[in-house]
């Protein structure tokens, strides 16, 4: 099922010489006509251009700009899990539930110390209106700058 | 009620464009959402790579954050409970701000409340920082702490009345009283300026003056109140309802005229003169440039600083001092050893000990004054079975540590997240079935554990409490019927070992602030503030009527008097004039001036070491192959060995990521270190020292281990995660640790015997505002441009691979146990004495009690060969050492051992006796006058045992590969070498040794492994060398038993570089026994001499006798031969009796009882003397059981009688191996010159057919008698004996 909060993806320059960037805005204004979308969950799979070694650590950064509401979700906390060699998750969790209504969003900064590649895959878990939280997933190549 | 006005430190921020654009902040904040989430199980704290992205249009204004005094941010453990707990600190702040922004001041200000909480307090305000419901009880409710009313808004007022809960530790993490990131409008606020802006879309440029005043919401609440419930902070003395003695115990001084009660605390901070320019440029602070830090790198602080100080001072000698004051033995390096001892001193901070549980002993309680002190008491039955269970619940409580952490473990895991932790491979697989068989069995283990160990808790005196526990040890003694002059004592076992984590040390990171204040915080009464200040040629004074936020009427009186306050101030700030008052306060001011009080600067104030260590294992050993040796003292790497992977250099690297505080531990170690010397020291050298405790505050060295890297590397994670599930908690209890199963297989490292080499990819200073530092950053290219200073121990002793990029950043890890362990290396017995004589050019062997066996001598055989031969000496019969090893099994072995050696074997070891015991230093100058010393320094011969006990059992692997039941790997099986002494080393009183080939086997004595050779190339003395001959597991069942040759009186020292070097003493009350005992014999032959007698012969008497074994033989000389007795005696009736003859003086009584040895000691004896048979005097009571007693008369006894009787039933015969009485003078004796009497008492003993005849010598004088026999020519020694105590 189709995500329902707006994403971009984007590479930029990191400031650690080495490393790989990958800037996720979630939110944002919504491309059509939208219900708020409650969210509680959001990962961002970011892949490798090869699967990392043996003896291949990745070295990763996650930056996340902050925000404060309640509607907003309070504020986001982030894990990262390494345990696909392919790629990284990161899972960003409201402490409340967020409600994404075209007013605001959060941007995910991931650098990583070996080139990316492939299409990022963001899961959410969210629902519009009344609904009841479902996962959703897309998967996004990085836009043009 | 009067308000004690108590000075805090306050901190601002200015975040102007350029401090937002170009600034680098690494801010974050708990993740107890993620944490509670069962989906994630996260830490509370994220780890350093995931961060808060300082947002550029919030986070501009002004960043005020203020820093509590020492007394509220000490914790303590509460005895009941053993938790950490910290006093409850002020939760209401006002924030008042004093602005100029166009020509009128203004001022504004905010009540903050601090322990607001959004869902509990429900008053519609959204809190501020994610935090742990304290009230809210289980399981932890996330809430939202602190918020901050503008007084702008409305009138404040106390809006509630709950229980306080707030400490400087918030809700556990010990950063929070100091990372403004964690208590934003708790003890932190942004001035967002935006009231400032009068029309225009910013703040306008202007000063700034701050002043935070702090209180509790309730006067009950107030520190002053609850300090008495701090256990320990009123000395016993205090009164706790003075508060001027609760303020000195707080470390804070009263002013004069503070009442003893009625007083409640304030808190008062200022930031004066914050200038703020929106598109100014970047405040000048304190934060260095990253070129300008120096990062040194070592086994321990001490280590790295030593690297620092000797750099900064440009003197290697200037580290080692500084080294050795912060170790605490500066005088150390003046000593013969001095640079040895310190360095074992710093080899010893490399490594940190683990409690080891307990061993109990009977003592005798203390004396009133030290010269009463009776000998060490005997130990009686009960104490080794005392000792007995208390190893036995040592063992079980091992035991169950290491089943709950079983259980603990494979609970934990089962219950992660499959997506985000198991491994996504397809060869992965859960058994499930698997797991909760090994859930259950691990619950079984620790069920079944606890019992064991509440069993064998039972049986030894146990106690909650210091005081629970002397009543249980006391009420266990008195079940004993211990005598009142004798105590039970417990003493804790030597410590189990592992290694510290490697440490970072810096200088130049610009932090002047001490770890802890020197003396007094001063503290001011509310109605006594500042007075007046000095302008130029103006006296200004605090108005009536300041300028106020507006609705300041409901905060607590003194806020208006302190507002006041901050008014002068800001008056002088204006004008700038605040810097000269600041330098000269009692010049320039007039009342109390208050603490902190200074012109604002950007703060800079490291906080945090944020690291990212980049790993490849170098294992000690691979398959069978070892790739580090000992070199005698150290570890060395082969150069081989090394991790193999697709990483930089083909090599397999893991990342160890990491944050801890910095402190100047080493400057405040070393100050109070040099404090502490001065107290002693004499006035020049006391006056030195102090002044080098006040210079050590500037510029300090800021250290931090690289915290949690050893229990990375057994893949164990520290970090502060959610409590223990009460579904578990009773069975596996409280848990620090969380197993790390590597779902990134890449990432397993489990080792448990380190052994490896790192270098720093990463390495920021994070400071109290989350702004940084970057001293290594980026990726391997430009990390390998960091130049630390290295200490030797962490220096590589190979490149990891060929090239290896930047060489001078690469750490050593040496080899070392991950596993807690401890060397034991024990005294097991005293074998005997070896004396090399070097007057007759013989070894002397002498039992452990003294007595003389034999000696050893080269003699000339037939046919022209020169070889080692025994002969006993005075009063031995042993014709054959072998005819003592089932008494005396080591003297025997070492005697043995060289019997019908070669001339030159014997060379070899006389040579290296004599020269070794020159090098070792004899700290026992009484033994050292013993006039033995004429012949040769007695050495012992030690039954050592020698082995590494690791603390429970074999660590395992908890990868999710090798879980759900790892198997025990095969590190226990390895083997590390122990040596033996140190040749460098004068207090090292190892000569040599003798051991197995391995261990278990027999000793050989056809070698001494010797310290310093004085012979090279001979077999019977081959060097220890690096010691490779006595090599182990880390394994309790697997020991060496070795043979020592060593001075008595000085320590013999194991080194092994995997544990801190060991060192073994003897027992100096049963060495200085033994050794009173020595005596030199020398031989002569032939001796023409006659023999004078003129009194009777001693006769015996017992009650009746087994066999042939007649009452004569007591007095026979010998004992070997003895008086055996057919039937018990019976006390009272039963004698054992001397006749001397007549009546002598009497100067000694020495009896050998029981069989030769300790089985069968006789007890109870009672030893008599008589001038008439008839009234007897008694010499000795004694209730012991004993083989020996020696009793001397303080003067001569006339007596013709001796007796011997027992006190007690006795169930069998006894036997009396030697009943000597000695008279003075002697009747018989043998006339001959005699030799100089000042050191000790010559005697002549000869072979005769009972064995020895021992006699006294009488000066042959120039008188004629006719009574002396003819002389003979006699063979035999003349022996001396040491004068005074013969123990």
């Amino acid at each position: 099922v189709s995500v329902l909060v707006p994403y971009r993806v984007r590479s930029a320059v990191a400031e650690e010489a080495g490393f790989h960037r990958l800037v996720v805005t979630m939110g944002g204004e919504f491309p059509g006509p939208a219900a708020a979308v409650q969210c509680d969950e959001v990962v961002v799979r970011v892949p490798y251009a090869t699967p990392a070694g043996n003896g291949e650590p990745v070295g990763y950064r996650v930056k996340t700009t902050p925000v404060t509401g309640r509607t907003r979700g309070r504020h986001w906390e982030v894990a990262v899990f390494l345990n696909d060699l392919a790629g990284l998750s990161v899972a960003c969790v409201p402490a409340a539930t967020a409600t994404f209504d075209g007013s605001w969003d959060i941007t995910v900064t991931v650098d990583v110390d070996r080139p990316l590649g492939g299409t990022t895959e963001i899961r959410e878990r969210t629902h519009e209106g009344d609904g009841v939280f479902a996962p959703r997933s897309v998967n996004r190549g990085v836009e043009a700058p | 009620v009067t308000d004690l006005i108590v000075p805090v430190r306050l901190y601002a921020l200015v975040a102007n464009y350029k401090v937002r654009k170009f600034d680098e902040f690494r801010r974050w904040s708990p993740r107890y959402s993620l944490m509670l989430n069962p989906e994630y199980q996260s830490t509370a704290e994220p780890p350093p790579s995931i961060y808060d992205d300082v947002d550029v249009k919030s986070f501009e204004g002004v960043h005020l954050q203020w820093e509590l005094p020492e007394a509220l941010t000490a914790g303590h453990i509460d005895p009941g409970s053993g938790e950490s707990l910290f006093p409850l600190v002020p939760n209401r702040w006002l924030v008042v701000r004093y602005a100029q922004p166009g020509s009128a001041m203004k001022a504004a200000g905010w009540v903050i409340e601090s322990d607001y909480l959004e869902f509990h307090d429900a008053d519609g305000d959204e809190g501020t920082t994610l935090y742990l419901n304290p009230l809210g009880g289980e399981p932890p409710k996330l809430d939202y702490l602190g918020r901050a009313r503008a007084l702008a808004d409305g009138a404040w007022t106390e809006p509630r009345s709950r229980p306080l809960f707030l400490t400087a530790v918030g809700t556990g993490l010990p950063a929070y009283a100091a990372f403004a990131s964690y208590q934003q409008n708790v003890f932190a606020f942004q001035d967002t300026l935006q009231d400032l802006r009068d029309g225009t879309s910013h703040p306008p440029d202007t000063t700034l003056s701050y002043a935070v005043v702090g209180w509790y919401s309730k006067d009950g609440d107030d520190i002053l109140v609850r300090a008495r419930e701090i256990p320990g902070l009123l000395p016993p003395e205090a009164d706790p309802d003075d508060l001027r003695e609760v303020i000195d115990a707080l470390g804070w001084s009263a002013p004069t005229g503070t009442p003893a009660t009625g007083v409640c605390s304030r808190y008062y901070g200022t930031a004066l003169g914050v200038r703020w320019e929106r598109e100014g440029d970047h405040p000048e602070s304190d934060r260095p440039l990253a070129d300008g830090v120096d990062v040194a790198v070592g086994h321990s602080t001490a280590e790295a600083a030593a690297l620092l100080v000797g750099e900064k001072y440009r003197s290697r000698r200037a580290g080692e001092l500084m080294r050795a004051l912060y170790l605490g033995d500066p005088d150390a390096l003046d000593g013969p050893d001095g640079e040895k001892e310190i360095d074992e001193l710093m080899r010893r901070s490399w490594f940190r000990g683990h409690e080891a549980g307990y061993g109990w002993r009977v003592v005798n309680r203390p004396a009133d004054s030290a010269d009463s002190q009776p000998p060490p008491p005997v130990q009686p039955d009960w104490v080794p079975t005392l000792n007995q269970h208390q190893a036995e619940y040592a063992r079980e409580l091992a035991a169950l540590i290491d089943d709950q952490w079983r259980l603990w473990r494979v609970w934990w895991m089962s219950r992660l997240n499959p997506k985000w932790h198991h491994p996504k491979n397809p060869d992965y697989v859960y058994d499930t079935a698997k797991w909760n068989a090994e859930i259950a069995a691990a619950r079984s283990a620790v069920s079944s554990g606890l019992t064991r160990v509440e069993a064998a808790l039972a049986k030894i005196p146990h106690g909650d409490t210091p005081e629970e526990m002397q009543e249980a040890i006391d009420a266990y003694a008195e079940g004993k019927h211990l005598a009142v002059e004798l105590e039970l004592k417990r003493s804790p076992e030597p410590a189990y070992h592992v290694p510290s984590d490697p440490v970072l040390v810096f200088s130049g990171l610009g932090n002047n602030d001490p770890l802890t204040r020197d003396g007094a915080l001063p503290c001011r009464l509310g109605d006594g503030l500042l007075a007046e200040i000095t302008i130029g040629t103006a006296t200004h004074r605090p108005g009536a009527s300041p300028l106020q936020p507006p609705h300041t009427a409901q905060l607590p009186v003194s806020c208006t008097r302190l507002i006041a306050e901050l008014e002068l101030l800001d008056t002088a700030v204006r004008q700038n004039a605040l810097q000269p008052i600041v330098e000269d306060p009692d010049g320039m001011s007039g009342g109390p001036w208050p603490e902190y009080t200074r012109v604002w600067k950007q703060p800079w104030l490291p906080m945090y070491l944020q690291w990212e260590a980049v790993h490849c294992a170098t294992p000690y050993r691979v398959g069978a192959a070892e790739h580090w040796t000992f070199n005698g003292d150290r570890y060395e790497w082969s150069g081989n060995g090394a991790e193999s992977g697709s990483g930089l250099g083909g090599r397999r690297w893991t990342v160890f990521e990491g944050r801890s505080y910095l402190t100047p531990a080493f400057n405040y170690v070393a100050a109070e270190q040099a404090k502490r010397l001065a107290q002693t020291a004499g006035s020049e050298l006391a006056s030195g020292l102090r002044a080098l405790a006040g210079t050590l505050g500037d510029d300090p060295l800021l250290s931090q281990t690289l915290d949690g890297l050893h229990d990375w590397l057994l893949q164990q994670d520290g970090a502060a995660h959610s409590v223990t599930a009460p579904e578990i908690l009773p069975l596996a209890d409280e848990t620090n640790h969380n197993p790390d199963g590597c779902g990134q297989r890449a990432q397993r490292r489990f080792q448990p015997v380190r052994g490896g080499q790192f270098y720093l990819r990463n390495l920021l200073i994070v400071d109290r505002f989350g702004r940084i530092l970057r001293k290594v950053s980026g990726n391997d290219s430009q990390a390998a441009h960091f130049d630390p200073k290295r200490a030797e121990s962490v220096k590589p002793d190979e490149d990891l691979y060929p090239n290896v990029p930047g060489p001078q950043r690469m750490f050593q890890l040496p080899p070392r146990l991950l596993h807690h362990t401890r060397l034991n290396f024990d005294a097991a017995a005293i074998g005997g004495w070896v004396l090399f004589n070097k007057f007759d050019e013989t070894l002397m062997v002498y039992a452990p009690d003294g007595t003389a066996l034999g000696e050893l001598r080269v003699v000339l055989k037939p046919g022209g060969a020169r070889e080692i031969a025994w002969n006993p000496l005075p009063p031995s019969r042993y014709d054959d050492p072998a005819d003592f090893t089932g008494l005396y099994p080591y003297a025997s072995g070492f005697a043995s051992g060289l019997l019908g050696r070669e001339h030159g074997d014997f060379t070899a070891l006389v040579k290296t006796i004599d020269q070794t015991l020159a090098r070792i230093g004899d700290p026992s100058p009484v033994e050292d006058r013993s006039p033995v010393r004429l012949a040769g320094r007695p050495v012992a011969l030690v039954r050592a045992q020698i082995g590494f006990e690791p603390h429970g059992r074999t660590l395992t692997d908890p990868s999710w590969d090798e879980m759900p039941a790892p198997a025990a790997g095969s590190y226990p099986d390895w083997l590390w070498t122990v040596r033996l002494g140190d040749d460098d080393l004068l207090a090292d009183g190892l000569i040599g040794y003798y051991c197995a080939d391995s261990p278990g086997g027999t000793t050989r004595y056809d070698r001494m492994h010797a310290v310093s050779p004085a012979v090279t190339g001979n077999p019977y003395v081959p060097p220890i060398g690096t010691g490779a001959t006595l090599r182990l597991p880390a394994k309790a069942s697997v020991v060496h038993e070795v043979t020592l040759l060593a001075c008595p009186h000085t320590a013999v020292i194991a080194t092994t570089d995997i544990m801190p070097v060991r060192r073994m003493e003897l027992d100096a009350d049963v060495t200085h026994a033994a050794m009173a005992r020595i005596r030199a014999s020398f031989r002569l032959n032939p001796l023409l001499a006659p023999e004078r007698f003129d009194g009777p012969v001693p006769t015996a008497t017992g009650w009746d006798q087994r066999g042939d074994n007649t009452p004569s033989r007591a007095l026979d000389g010998g004992r070997e031969t003895y008086y055996q007795s057919h039937t018990a005696p019976k006390p009272g009736e039963s004698w054992f009796t001397v006749d001397l003859g007549e009546v002598r003086p009497v100067a000694a009584v020495d009896l050998w009882l029981g069989r030769d040895g300790s089985d069968y000691p006789s007890d109870s004896v009672l030893l008599q003397a008589s001038d008439d048979g008839t009234e007897w005097r008694e010499l000795v009571r004694s209730s012991q059981r004993q083989t020996e007693v020696h009793h001397r008369l303080d003067a001569p006894l006339p007596a013709r009688y001796a007796r011997l009787g027992y006190l007690n039933t006795q169930t069998y015969g006894v036997r009396i191996r030697s009943f000597q009485v000695t008279t003075e003078p002697s009747h018989r004796s043998i006339v001959m010159p005699r030799p100089a009497a000042w050191h000790g008492d010559w005697s002549w003993a000869e072979p005769s057919s009972a064995g020895w005849t021992e006699l006294p010598i009488l000066a042959a004088d120039s008188l004629t008698h006719p009574d002396d026999p003819a002389p003979v020519a006699r063979a035999g020694y003349l022996q001396l004996e040491p004068k005074g105590d013969r123990r």
